[in-house]
């Protein structure tokens, strides 16, 4: 069962949550007028180094251009040794066409690096291969962009993509019921809240996870106190929770394919 | 001397941290690993060495495009940058003491995305952050073309309307313990000595020499005090890059070491980048074709500037491999100075005492090998002599520089 946590960066000790057992870590970003301080992209980065294996994924405002997302995706997951995962937002002011061009061509960014693209050849001093580099000259209905991205491709490929909504093809999807109704997403967890007694609510959830066949359970704190009870509530269960000891990709550890390269011929 | 014209009393040390280091084809160093130039480990191990060596800060650059020669990405040389906010996020993570600063454009992210994540950093860093303004370069915009993307930049068309926003921003949420973020500009940049004037804590800089670091200097001070900032409360930083070695004997060979590394494909693929001309297959004992060149010579892509200043710089009739000798003799762009490390100390002391500088923003020829050098060997005679700090007095980017606390809307 695959287990996570999400709220906003404040709420929730990374650290701890790896030791937890915890598969990944989901930060919230906020309303997009919440006072400045909150990234969660920053705040997943400084756990980076802390942790060793827990995932680390993000919600990100797709108002944020698509090279640059792709750029800082790309950077996290390499330096993290594929542990990003994320789930784009749209912003009220974008339209559902423009949000699916944008997570398109972040996915086309990644691609513009083949795996082995990166030669590293001291005696012939080839650091990489530009036959395996290449633009994408994307021209669409929202957004013009060049590329190649200036990051090599992913350790996972792509990070793991989250979504509520199926108009996504994501890797794995949250739902409150009826994991049966998501037909394109890899995996359905479930998603819910921490009510009140912190170790009902998780021995419900489990209940339901169990029942309705969701593949794991996200559960949602709205500050450091619930955090910490979810923390003592999953470690006093007898939930069988995933051990590891060694940097392992999010994918690997999700047990989620990787993406292969929609450009590439060699790999 | 007037007070402008005053030396400063300490040094400071800012270290560029280019993924290998400075020298460009330093992923080529026997003791560079080029895989673990990817991983976060690299760059916290250089960062710790640097907090070791006592440093005022690290600090990335930012780049929104590959580099490219002949149309293609430059695959003789390393990727040129991460994104920089993602590793300062990290190192704030997992370095203690040091400042950290990186360069993020105004052009492609809106004031609040650059207060946002540079609050978030200072924040999480216990006050450490700094931000280098930077607007970007042409050939950054093919990646952000879009009707509505360049509103905010069109919007805040002025700098110092973009800035006085994210101040805003700042000012409206509890103050980190440095209160903001420091401010660093490139001095030399479209916004002018006047916008480093008032606004701008740290400035980066390109000198020729003493004389030129030392009237820059003494004017962006004398404008400081007469826009009622005392004039301490700007450091000026030129680039520099030293190579450090034993003795005499030893810094030669280490100079014809780092040129060695520079293989023939990469000279071509250089030439290739500074000229927007092919010389994959062109005879190095011929002279430049240089009415076929000038036919092609856009302005060259992210790296900045225009191409004619390489093409002043040909000898006439000089041949293609003469230039290139010249070329990568000079090690750096910067002030470059190689020799023992008394040599090195007496440099930046000279340039501290004579008033042109406050310090440096160095790049190490590779690292962390080579900036582990200069912290064990360099830093101590420094200290020493009194001019650098044994440790660190406070825990902030802005108390490491002395400056002080942030200036309000």
């Amino acid at each position: 069962m695959i287990l996570a946590v999400r709220g906003f960066g404040a709420s929730i000790d990374i650290s701890r949550a790896e030791a937890a057992g915890f598969d990944f870590v989901l930060i919230d970003s906020g309303a997009p007028e919440r006072p400045v301080g909150g990234d969660a992209l920053s705040q997943a980065a400084y756990a980076m180094a802390r942790t060793t294996h827990i995932g680390l994924a993000v919600q990100i405002s797709t108002d944020w251009a698509p090279y640059n997302v792709a750029r800082a995706l790309a950077s996290f997951d390499l330096l993290s040794g594929g542990r990003l995962g994320w789930e784009p937002v749209r912003p009220g002011d974008q339209s559902e066409a423009a949000f699916l061009e944008h997570i398109d061509i972040v996915h086309a960014l990644f691609d513009t690096w083949d795996d082995d693209a990166l030669v590293f050849n001291k005696e012939t001093s080839i650091f990489a291969d530009h036959a395996k580099v290449r633009r994408i000259q994307h021209n669409g209905a929202y957004y013009s962009v060049d590329g190649p991205l200036n990051a090599p491709r992913p350790i996972q490929g792509h990070p793991v993509l989250f979504a509520r909504s199926d108009a996504l093809c994501a890797d794995i999807a949250f739902a409150a019921n009826n994991a049966q109704e998501w037909s394109k997403a890899a995996k359905v967890m479930y998603e819910t809240a921490i009510h009140g007694n912190a170790e009902r609510s998780t021995r419900e959830a489990f209940e339901i996870v169990r029942a309705q066949k969701f593949d794991g359970v996200c559960f949602s704190v709205s500050g450091f106190g619930e955090f910490h009870a979810l923390i003592h509530a999953i470690e006093s269960s007898d939930i069988a929770k995933n051990v590891w000891r060694d940097t392992i990709s999010l994918r690997t550890r999700l047990g989620l394919a990787r993406p292969i390269n929609q450009f590439a011929v060699t790999s | 001397m007037n007070e402008a014209e005053r030396p400063g009393g300490a040094l400071h040390l800012g270290l560029w941290m280019l993924t290998s280091g400075g020298h460009i084809a330093s992923w080529r160093h026997p003791q560079t690993d080029p895989p673990r130039l990817l991983s976060i480990e690299h760059y916290a191990e250089t960062a710790r060495i640097a907090a070791r060596g006592k440093l005022d800060m690290v600090f990335f650059e930012d780049t929104l495009a590959p580099r490219e020669r002949n149309g293609h990405i430059f695959g003789e040389a390393s990727i040129n940058s991460l994104d920089p906010v993602v590793q300062i996020a990290a190192l704030a993570g997992a370095v203690s003491d040091i400042g950290l600063a990186a360069s993020y454009s105004t052009t492609y992210h809106s004031p609040r995305v650059l207060a946002d994540k540079f609050a978030t950093i200072d924040a999480l860093s216990g006050g450490r952050a700094g931000w280098n303004m930077v607007t970007s370069g042409s050939a950054a915009g093919r990646n952000f073309g879009s009707g509505k993307h360049p509103e905010h930049a069109i919007r805040y068309g002025k700098a110092h309307e973009m800035l006085f926003e994210i101040k805003r921003l700042w000012a409206a949420v509890e103050p980190s313990p440095q209160g903001e973020p420091v401010l660093i500009q490139a001095g030399m940049s479209q916004w002018g000595l006047d916008f480093a004037a008032t606004y701008g804590e740290v400035i980066f800089a390109g000198f020729k020499d003493l004389e030129m670091g030392r009237n820059f200097r003494s004017n962006l001070r004398a404008l400081a005090m007469e826009k009622g900032r005392s004039p301490d409360s700007i450091k000026v930083l030129p680039g520099m890059m030293p190579l450090v070695a034993g003795s005499e004997k030893e810094t030669k060979e280490k100079e014809d070491f780092y040129r060695d590394l520079i293989h023939p494909t990469l000279v071509r693929g250089m030439l290739g980048e500074r000229f927007n001309y092919d010389f994959s297959d062109y005879p190095f004992d011929r002279p430049f074709p240089i009415e076929e060149m000038m036919t092609n010579l856009e302005e060259r892509p992210n790296i900045g500037g225009d191409r004619m200043r390489f093409v002043k710089e040909i000898i006439d009739g000089e041949t293609v491999g003469s230039y290139a000798a010249r070329m990568t003799t000079k090690l750096s762009g910067h002030l470059t100075v190689c020799g023992t490390p008394e040599h090195v100390a007496d440099f930046m002391e000279t340039w501290l005492k004579g008033g042109g500088s406050d310090g440096f923003v160095m790049q190490t020829m590779q690292a962390p090998v080579e900036l582990e050098l200069f912290v064990d060997a360099v830093i101590p005679i420094l200290q020493k002599r009194g001019v650098f700090r044994s440790d660190y007095s406070g825990g902030t980017l802005r108390s490491h520089f002395g400056l002080p606390a942030p200036r309000r809307n």
